[in-house]
């Protein structure tokens, strides 16, 4: 099999990684098995030796899943040249958590929230349902993929250097804009759920209008932690009408 | 009867979206509602109620190895069991199907824990172990993935069947939603949306970009 191949193999396989997420090794054991194509051609003839390559790669790893393949780019070029053990499992275990961190800050807490809320914003705007979900999963998958594209090509590349790469100024940008954005469209949100969403419910009118701005204050100030007591009076509200109903 | 298998099927591949493979984000809530909605034939009410679930799922940020729920199963629950309940659009029973995703979502969240220590447990055998067969590691690795699909649809089907259940129940008692509850609930939504703001920084931070964009919508809805 070609390299480019092989190496396509270990990409695709990359969008699995997680699927044996566990508690003692995290993701080790899927990077194992995405890295498993490259493995079988670097130790083609040496079925003990590829045991034991598979053996050391199935062990604690973690990094956010979209930047794994980052790693798994870089370690089989270093696999490829054929690079001692030890110096592998050194460079596995110090970009875990840069590659965690990372991920973490411009996926979870950037591209993909600003994705969902564009649909949201959409959403209650008034465009068709079909619109709003068509665009989130297209422009979402756009940058998810291009993302890992450029991750499995960055290590594949840079091998062990990859730090200067990660560490690059436009990184950091791109971050802050889309927390901007993030909380811009938090804004616009807001409003247009008060004045009732996608015409489907109506406007919030009379004393709901000073109640929506308290709400907001308070969630500004508590942040995530609205959830559980939200959920409580959502739930006491439905139990309410229950026995209102019975009696 | 297809079409609950489908809404099941739908279930299992959600569940493994979120976390699994591959992530394409279709697990989202407002996603998962919509798919489950256009399944049941009712599309807007199951993008409406997705998008409910959306607001409490979005500050819910999967760092690490924390628990989280998982809003995907329960939207795609809920958008069934209201479809299959509602012969037309019902506000109280969109009510009682999004406030009992809620707990749902924290099940399902439960279950992936579970799964991950069956992971855990699953590869025991790498405890010493010096030398790993690429098939043992294959074949691990895919029946972790089955099962979470079938985590999903599991959850799925048995959200469906306890969100049913209540619907019925309030069909039967002639439960009524309460006039102020459909205004708490647009409130409990505008105070998840503000409460999403520290996804993105500290309040000092984020408050300017946040009242620009509430006040460019404001301009907008007054404009229009």
């Amino acid at each position: 099999m070609r390299r480019q191949a092989r190496l396509g193999k270990v990409f695709l396989r990359s969008f699995g990684i997680q699927g044996s997420w566990n508690f003692e090794t995290l993701l080790g054991y899927g990077f194992a098995y995405a890295l498993l194509p490259a493995l079988r051609a670097v130790y083609r003839d040496r079925p003990r030796e590829l045991e034991a390559a598979l053996a050391r790669h199935a062990g604690l790893f973690n990094s956010h899943p979209y930047m794994a393949p980052v790693a798994l780019g870089a370690v089989a070029r270093l696999e490829v040249e054929g690079r001692p053990p030890e110096v592998i499992e050194r460079f596995k275990a110090a970009v875990r958590g840069a590659l965690g961190g990372l991920g973490d800050r411009m996926i979870w807490a950037g591209w993909r929230p600003v994705c969902v809320l564009s649909a949201l914003a959409l959403f209650l705007a008034g465009a068709p349902w079909w619109i709003a979900v068509l665009l989130f999963l297209l422009v979402y998958n756009a940058g998810h993929v291009a993302l890992r594209v450029w991750a499995f090509r960055l290590g594949w590349r840079e091998g062990t250097g990859i730090a200067a790469a990660l560490k690059a100024p436009w990184i950091r940008t791109l971050e802050r804009v889309l927390h901007r954005v993030g909380s811009l469209l938090l804004g616009v949100c807001i409003v247009l759920a008060a004045n009732g969403p996608g015409r489907h419910l109506a406007a919030l009118q009379g004393a709901w209008i000073p109640a929506a701005l308290l709400a907001a204050g308070v969630g500004l100030v508590m942040g995530a932690r609205v959830r559980r007591p939200l959920e409580v009076v959502l739930l006491g509200l439905l139990g309410f009408g229950f026995i209102w109903s019975t009696t | 009867m297809m079409e609950w298998l489908l809404v099941i099927l739908l279930g299992g591949a959600v569940g493994l979206d979120a976390t699994s493979f591959p992530q394409a984000m279709y697990s989202r809530p407002f996603v998962a509602g919509a798919l489950a909605g256009m399944l049941m034939g009712r599309p807007v009410e199951g993008a409406l109620i997705g998008a409910v679930l959306e607001v409490f799922s979005l500050s819910v940020l999967p760092f690490g190895a924390t628990g989280y729920p998982e809003g995907g199963t329960a939207a795609v629950a809920a958008t069934a069991a209201y479809a299959a309940a509602a012969a037309e659009p019902d506000a109280s029973l969109a009510f009682i199907s999004v406030t009992l995703a809620l707990p749902v979502s924290h099940v399902s969240g439960y279950s992936v824990r579970l799964l991950r220590r069956r992971n855990g447990r699953a590869i025991g055998h790498l405890d010493g172990v010096d030398a790993l067969a690429p098939a043992v590691v294959e074949s691990t690795h895919r029946r972790a993935i089955a099962f979470d699909f079938l985590r999903g649809a599991v959850l799925s089907a048995a959200g469906v069947l306890l969100i049913l259940a209540v619907l019925e129940l309030a069909l039967r008692v002639g439960w009524q939603l309460p006039v102020a509850a459909l205004g708490v609930l647009t409130v409990a939504v505008i105070m998840m949306f503000a409460g999403t703001l520290a996804v993105f920084g500290t309040l000092r931070e984020q408050l300017a970009p946040f009242l620009l964009g509430a006040g460019i919508a404001l301009v907008g809805v007054w404009a229009l």
